[in-house]
């Protein structure tokens, strides 16, 4: 069954049809929320928050931009409420998710969250959306209020920054 | 600049798959021959694979109990619509105390009219807007075509620009499709007024298509795409204006400090002509050295909310146009 015909019927209050929605988007929510949380446990209660919010919005949902770019919307405005509380010197959270790799490797994936906490909200933000949502500048600029070019900006400069902090540990 | 600058500029839209098949064939070119900017472009790639890695995988551990929570929820529409009776006598009563106030809220709007001029310096707040005053800047400026409504762009190129792009539109790719299918579902609204203008036709000119009002999640956003084509027979096609709107990103480059309106251009942009408008009066000419592109308006700005716009015409030919508000307290 193609997405627009599973939104349609969610929208109509198909549970199973948005249950699907949900099985499909559910890792890039979730892994949206936990690159801006640094949290694994905040990032799991913000993402079942944002699917929640999602079904009471749906009427709201025309399907002029796509579907995850409106969920990674909410998810962004959620992980933002809910990790203000969050205080700068709280410990990152250094819980691997599964299907780790070597013990390298997982070295490497707490350098670069640590490396992304240390970005400019905005770039950190801006890379996120768009290399670990997978949204096009477009959306991301939408998600975000700005410009396309102000997108690409931002996630080029993201890139150079992260290039540097991690220097040693990414070839 | 360099072609090695001008790679590394440009990696990141490839990476993204946002750059045009001409940049992004160009950046492979030199990637193919370059082991600095290659080096650059792997670790930049590596970066991203580890990036996306950071998206778990397996089901959530959520799924069960959000089902519940779901079960427990009226149908979407009914809460909202639920809601929206609740709030029928709130909207009633702030209506009615919203006419009472006017009169009072009017004259004490007439009296902070009289605004005073710009302190020696201040402090600003920034949001970035749909460009569409500097479309219309640019129009004006160049005196080219003003487009209400956006043609096609596949069919302004020429046969040479098209087989440039690979003889194929680029819209295949579907996060490419949704932005046109959500401009294609704006135009079809009826909120917002279309008018269909013919295409110039005299060589050389450049033609700013405008696009009016755009909606997107039912809210209309006032936007301006800016296209420049050069007509000129032989080299005519689309230029690309999006790209080098980046360096004049308002938010990140732009500033309003005291009476000096400046937009940062790269150091090696060449010999570049600009514009600024502000509030939607005429494109005055600005100064462009030191890296920025600079003006002082004469008589200063009030204090207030302006809107300003940057127009610029870089040598090879790419116009590129962004505005900002920007507020004087």
């Amino acid at each position: 069954m193609d997405e627009t015909t599973e939104i349609a019927r969610a929208k109509a209050g198909d549970r199973q049809a948005f249950a699907r929605l949900v099985t499909r988007y559910q890792a890039r929510v979730r892994g949206l929320a936990r690159t801006l949380l640094g949290d694994a446990a905040l990032a799991e209660d913000v993402a079942q928050e944002v699917f929640l919010a999602a079904w009471r919005a749906l009427p709201t949902y025309r399907g002029q931009g796509s579907l995850a770019s409106w969920l990674l919307t909410i998810a962004r405005r959620k992980a933002i409420d809910l990790g203000r509380g969050r205080g700068l010197d709280d410990p990152l959270d250094e819980t691997i998710p599964a299907a780790v790799g070597s013990a390298t490797d997982q070295l490497v994936d707490i350098e670069l969250r640590r490396a992304l906490e240390l970005l400019d909200d905005r770039r950190r933000e801006a890379f996120v959306l768009v290399v670990v949502g997978g949204l096009a500048y477009g959306e991301a600029a939408r998600a975000l209020g700005c410009r396309s070019g102000t997108v690409a900006s931002r996630v080029a400069r993201a890139r150079a920054d992260l290039r540097e902090l991690l220097k040693e540990r990414v070839t | 600049m360099t072609s090695h600058a001008r790679v590394q500029a440009a990696l990141s839209a490839v990476l993204d798959g946002e750059a045009s098949a001409r940049v992004e064939r160009f950046v492979r070119r030199h990637l193919a021959t370059c082991a600095a900017c290659r080096a650059v472009a792997d670790a930049d790639a590596a970066i991203d694979a580890r990036a996306r890695r950071l998206v778990p995988s397996g089901t959530a551990p959520w799924l069960d109990d959000l089902q519940h929570r779901i079960a427990q929820e009226p149908r979407p529409g009914r809460a909202r619509r639920a809601r929206l009776r609740r709030l029928v006598p709130v909207l009633v009563a702030a209506v009615t105390l919203a006419a009472v106030l006017a009169p009072a809220v009017w004259v004490r709007m007439r009296q902070q009219e009289r605004v005073q001029p710009v302190g020696p310096a201040v402090t600003t707040t920034v949001r970035p807007m749909g460009s569409a005053s500097a479309a219309i800047a640019a129009a004006r400026a160049y005196e080219v075509a003003l487009y209400d409504g956006s043609p096609d762009p596949w069919m302004m190129l020429t046969p040479a620009a098209r087989a440039d792009w690979g003889g194929r539109r680029r819209f295949t790719d579907s996060r490419m499709a949704a932005d046109m299918a959500e401009g294609l579902a704006s135009r079809a609204d009826p909120r917002i007024p279309a008018r269909a203008v013919p295409l110039p036709t005299a060589p050389g000119h450049w033609l700013v298509v405008f696009s009016g009002t755009v909606m997107s999640e039912g809210i209309p956003y006032r936007e301006a795409f800016v296209v420049g084509v050069d007509l000129t027979p032989g080299r005519g096609g689309i230029m690309d204006t999006d790209r080098r709107a980046a360096p004049l990103a308002p938010d990140d480059d732009s500033t309003l400090a005291g009476n000096r309106l400046s937009a940062a251009l790269p150091k090696d942009a060449g010999p570049v002509r600009a514009w600024i408008v502000v509030d939607d009066g005429p494109p005055i000419p600005a100064t462009v050295g030191g890296g920025a592109i600079t003006l002082v308006p004469d008589p200063p700005l009030e204090r207030g909310e302006h809107t300003w716009a940057v127009v610029a015409a870089f040598p090879d030919g790419v116009l590129t146009a962004d505005a900002t508000i920007q507020r004087v307290p």
